[in-house]
């Protein structure tokens, strides 16, 4: 089966470890969200997965290949795709050679454009004239660009106007549909477990609960004590 | 004055080259390279030992161009897995011991005595509006011009360059999008000390060319950089050649001439004033 699978992974930082024998399941074709509060180590675990940091000990398979020894860029062309917190543009190139720096096939920024349109127009601004939203939609398109098994998102709404995060969102449940594997962290816990299939809630390094989406909305006891992040402005 | 400062086009045109190379490893790989002159003068010298041994010239030049292209690359090497994410400072450190080893080496093998370097030309010139302009000189000035627009061109339109780009300003989310850093890096580290050693085999018969003297080129090649505001690919060709020229110029005035070589130094003073002015005058107020 294609998926992402952690097994007993500890990452230290400093030589202080930051998470502790992380067992997490993402497989292809669902939104697996990553709850927490700040300082949990959710960033930490989405950069030990992709490579960023190096230094996780345990077992970290792509599609059941191990890719803990791995090199960043060698993770990623096994189908391996981060966007990370911050809108990480290359902010000097266009829409489109931001996207084609990520693509592996010809109708990459075809692909990229149908899924958001509103970048059309933008095709050939430099990537750092964009706003905030577009911004976000060009790195989550930059990161698809190169066909993916399984996207990691940082904090995507970081710096986003709620109705942004909400547009952008269901994108994540249409991609699930496609057959991409998303493990999505996120601050808007109740819209990030709307799009979700599945949820684990990360505490002071450790994952504190393991459960379905929906089943995680009913332990409002879970979230209070874990993860206390606003609504979006509008949501219900 | 006018075919004075002619006469300074071979040094421009070198001195745009390795300002050239310069610019292309800051801007793509955010470090300063002090050693970009003692590679170039490196392969230009086992072309010359070569020469000497009897190969023909027209064989060790490439094997020379091919021994700076290695030293490059394997700077590079050393830069990509020990310093990739250390600011452009510590990058720039390395590269000053990068050229004291480099000067040491080159000492060691090649001894200090100044070499006799064939001319491809041999002299040969041509006039221009009343002007006498040697072929080597043509040659360094159009040679400099059409590899920065090549190498413009490269950046902006192929794909290579939209992922040097990339990476140039964001090395790790262009690892995270599965662009080869390592190999991108090696390459544009071995092209630089490539071009700077041609850079060198051009300039080299027209002064007395020990091997520290070639390496020192690196300050006229920096005040180009400088010049171009170690960016502009354009700029810095300009650069070198005015300074070229501005040292012709120098050296047919008799009470400068013996100054000339302050000339980068006082372009470098001059520029590094000119990018600080607005900190400089914001702080007067």
């Amino acid at each position: 089966m294609s998926d992402l699978q952690l097994d007993e992974v500890t990452i230290t930082r400093g030589g202080l470890p930051v998470c502790r024998d992380i067992r997490l399941h993402a497989p292809r074709g669902e939104v697996t969200v990553l709850l927490g509060p700040n300082g949990a180590g959710k960033t930490t675990l989405l950069d030990a997965i992709s490579g960023v940091i190096a230094t996780a000990t345990g077992k970290i398979t792509l599609d059941g290949r191990d890719i803990l020894g791995l090199r960043r860029e060698q993770r990623a062309r096994l189908g391996l795709a981060h966007v990370e917190q911050g809108r990480s543009i290359f902010p000097g190139l266009s829409v489109e050679e931001n996207i084609l720096a990520g693509a592996r096939s010809s109708d990459a920024v075809h692909r990229v454009m149908a899924l958001f349109p509103q970048l059309i127009a933008r095709l050939h601004t430099q990537a750092g004239l964009l706003s905030g939203g577009e911004q976000q939609m060009l790195v989550i398109g930059r990161a698809l660009a190169g066909k993916p098994s399984v996207l990691l998102v940082d904090e995507m709404s970081l710096g986003l106007a709620p109705i942004v995060v909400r547009n952008v969102m269901p994108i994540f449940r249409q991609l699930a549909h496609q057959g991409v594997g998303i493990l999505l962290v996120e601050q808007y816990a109740a819209l990030a477990l709307e799009v979700g299939d599945r949820a684990y809630v990360l505490n002071r390094g450790e994952i504190v609960f393991e459960g379905d989406c929906a089943e995680l909305r009913g332990k409002v006891d879970v979230l209070r004590g874990a993860y206390l992040a606003a609504t979006p402005a509008g949501h219900k | 004055m006018i075919q004075a400062a002619i006469s300074g086009f071979v040094s421009g045109g070198a001195y745009a080259t390795l300002g050239l190379s310069i610019v292309l490893v800051y801007r793509m790989m955010g470090v300063l390279n002090f050693a970009q002159a003692a590679i170039g003068a490196f392969g230009a010298y086992v072309a010359f030992v070569l020469f000497e041994g009897g190969m023909p010239y027209t064989l060790a030049v490439p094997l020379g161009i091919a021994a700076a292209a290695a030293i490059g690359a394997l700077l590079g090497l050393v830069m990509s897995t020990w310093f990739s994410e250390a600011g452009a400072e510590v990058c720039s450190t390395v590269s000053v011991a990068a050229l004291i080893t480099l000067l040491a080496a080159g000492f060691r093998i090649f001894g200090d005595s100044p070499r006799s370097v064939p001319d491809f030309f041999s002299g040969a010139s041509f006039m221009l509006f009343g002007v006498v302009i040697t072929a080597t000189g043509a040659v360094a000035i159009g040679g400099a011009v059409i590899l920065a627009f090549a190498i413009g061109l490269l950046l902006r339109r192929t794909r290579i360059g939209i992922l040097l780009r990339a990476l140039s300003e964001r090395p790790t989310t262009a690892e995270l999008l599965g662009i080869r850093a390592r190999r991108l890096t090696l390459i544009v580290w071995a092209f630089a000390g490539a071009v700077s050693a041609l850079a060198i085999l051009i300039i080299a018969p027209t002064r007395t060319s020990a091997f520290l003297g070639l390496s020192m080129l690196i300050v006229p090649a920096l005040a180009a950089a400088l010049i171009g505001l170690l960016r502009s690919l354009e700029a810095a060709v300009l650069g070198g050649l005015g300074m070229g020229m501005l040292e012709g110029v120098a050296t047919s005035i008799p009470d400068l001439a013996p100054y000339r070589q302050v000339l980068p130094f006082l372009v470098i003073a001059t520029m590094l004033l000119w990018t600080e002015r607005a900190e400089v005058w914001d702080a007067r107020r």
